[in-house]
């Protein structure tokens, strides 16, 4: 893609995504031009290198199979994009690009003159049509439009996410993906701060559409690779004696984390004896959480998206929190304790998502 | 992509209220109050 002045390169790492590459592409060509996307096919077994050539002749087929950050560092030096590139934008192959994303985006950019800016990451949206995917929903939106908002504000983002993201070609320069993280994204945007790169902007304008695990175990499996590509971040950079913003913002999210997690492990070991003792020590503090904050918040969400009403699914919601906190403090014991350093790629099972 | 636990960080949820809060608030009323004092200054 080029505007007036900025060229835009895409790099979509594919391992096995037979599934939806072609709607992908299909999708991502009336945005951009097929000679600036790249892909990277990761030594798949399906035939997601056939599908994906009718759309661009950029392909690189990887002879084995190293993961989605070694992925993206071969494409970008295979073709080398950072030096003929002014933005680069990793996407990933589930992912679909909205009209409004690229113009906000390079908008952005544009009005950078001093190129103060590092990276511009861009609003991450599902679609609810389960529970699962309606947790997601409601995660993304608080997340987003709130959480990384005022971390917009005080640049202290942790994480860009790595299918909404576009870093200028520079970063590149400097840092590649790491190929020992599960969480290769939010590794980058660590980087990024430790490095001293640049501001970390986040754009809501720009849209994008990801797939989300419509399975129970799914869903466990990605958010156990988010929280442990977490902890391992958090070792790697030394979080929180830094001193940086990001350490603050990381050190609040992780303890807050945790406590919870211990706090409501403890509430249900505890609770057949002490609701036998007071009912409202357990019923209190449950009704504050789901009446302040749980119900208002999916209230918020729903609002905001405009879609099918999230309120019918708060039980469930409730108990996703409840599991999504045990899985976070696994996490932990994973890599703090057991110093687990396994790295492998994890796809959820792919949906056509239909007319967009 | 990964995202970080938000799901029961009512605390931080209520700081970054504030922080917008706050910045809202610079922008609505502090900026265009400067900007009176600018012009009236000028005048």
């Amino acid at each position: 893609m080029t505007s007036p002045n900025l060229t835009l390169a895409v790099v979509i790492p594919a391992y096995n995504e037979a599934a939806i590459i072609q709607h992908t592409l299909n999708h991502l060509t009336t945005h951009i031009s097929p000679r600036h996307i790249y892909l990277v096919d990761d030594h798949s077994t399906d035939n997601t290198t056939r599908l994906a050539r009718v759309y661009t002749k950029n392909i690189l087929r990887r002879r084995k199979n190293h993961g989605k950050g070694a992925a993206l560092n071969a494409a970008i030096a295979k073709w080398r994009l950072t030096q003929s590139y002014d933005l680069i934008m990793p996407l990933d192959a589930d992912t679909i690009v909205t009209p409004t994303f690229f113009p906000a985006i390079i908008q952005r950019f544009t009005k950078d003159t001093h190129h103060h800016l590092a990276c511009v990451s861009g609003q991450v949206r599902t679609r609810p049509d389960n529970w699962l995917t309606g947790y997601r929903a409601w995660e993304y939106e608080i997340g987003q439009s709130i959480h990384k908002t005022a971390q917009s504000y005080i640049k202290g983002i942790i994480v860009c996410p790595g299918c909404a993201t576009v870093y200028r070609a520079s970063v590149f320069r400097t840092l590649k993906f790491s190929t020992h993280s599960l969480a290769e994204d939010m590794d980058l945007t660590f980087a990024i701060h430790r490095h001293h790169l640049g501001q970390i902007a986040y754009e809501a304008k720009a849209i994008i559409i990801t797939q989300d695990p419509k399975k129970l175990g799914d869903f466990l499996r990605q958010i156990d690779r988010w929280y442990t590509g977490l902890w391992q971040c958090i070792v790697k950079y030394n979080v929180p004696w830094e001193g940086q913003r990001l350490d603050l913002e990381v050190a609040l999210m992780a303890t807050e984390g945790l406590f919870s997690g211990l706090v409501l492990g403890l509430i249900l070991l505890l609770a057949p004896y002490s609701f036998s003792l007071n009912p409202g020590l357990i019923l209190f503090p449950l009704l504050i959480d789901i009446g302040l904050f749980l119900t208002p918040t999916i209230i918020y969400a729903n609002l905001r998206q405009r879609q099918a009403p999230l309120v019918r699914y708060l039980l469930h919601f409730y108990f996703l929190r409840a599991v999504s906190s045990f899985v976070f403090i696994a996490a932990f014991f994973k890599v703090m304790v057991n110093k687990e350093t396994t790295m492998k790629w994890f796809s959820p099972q792919r949906y056509y998502l239909g007319k967009m | 992509m990964a995202q970080p636990l938000y799901s029961f960080s009512n605390l931080s949820l209520i700081l970054h209220l504030i922080v917008i809060g706050v910045v809202k608030l610079i922008h609505l009323v502090i900026r265009p109050i400067q900007s009176l004092a600018r012009l009236a200054r000028k005048n």
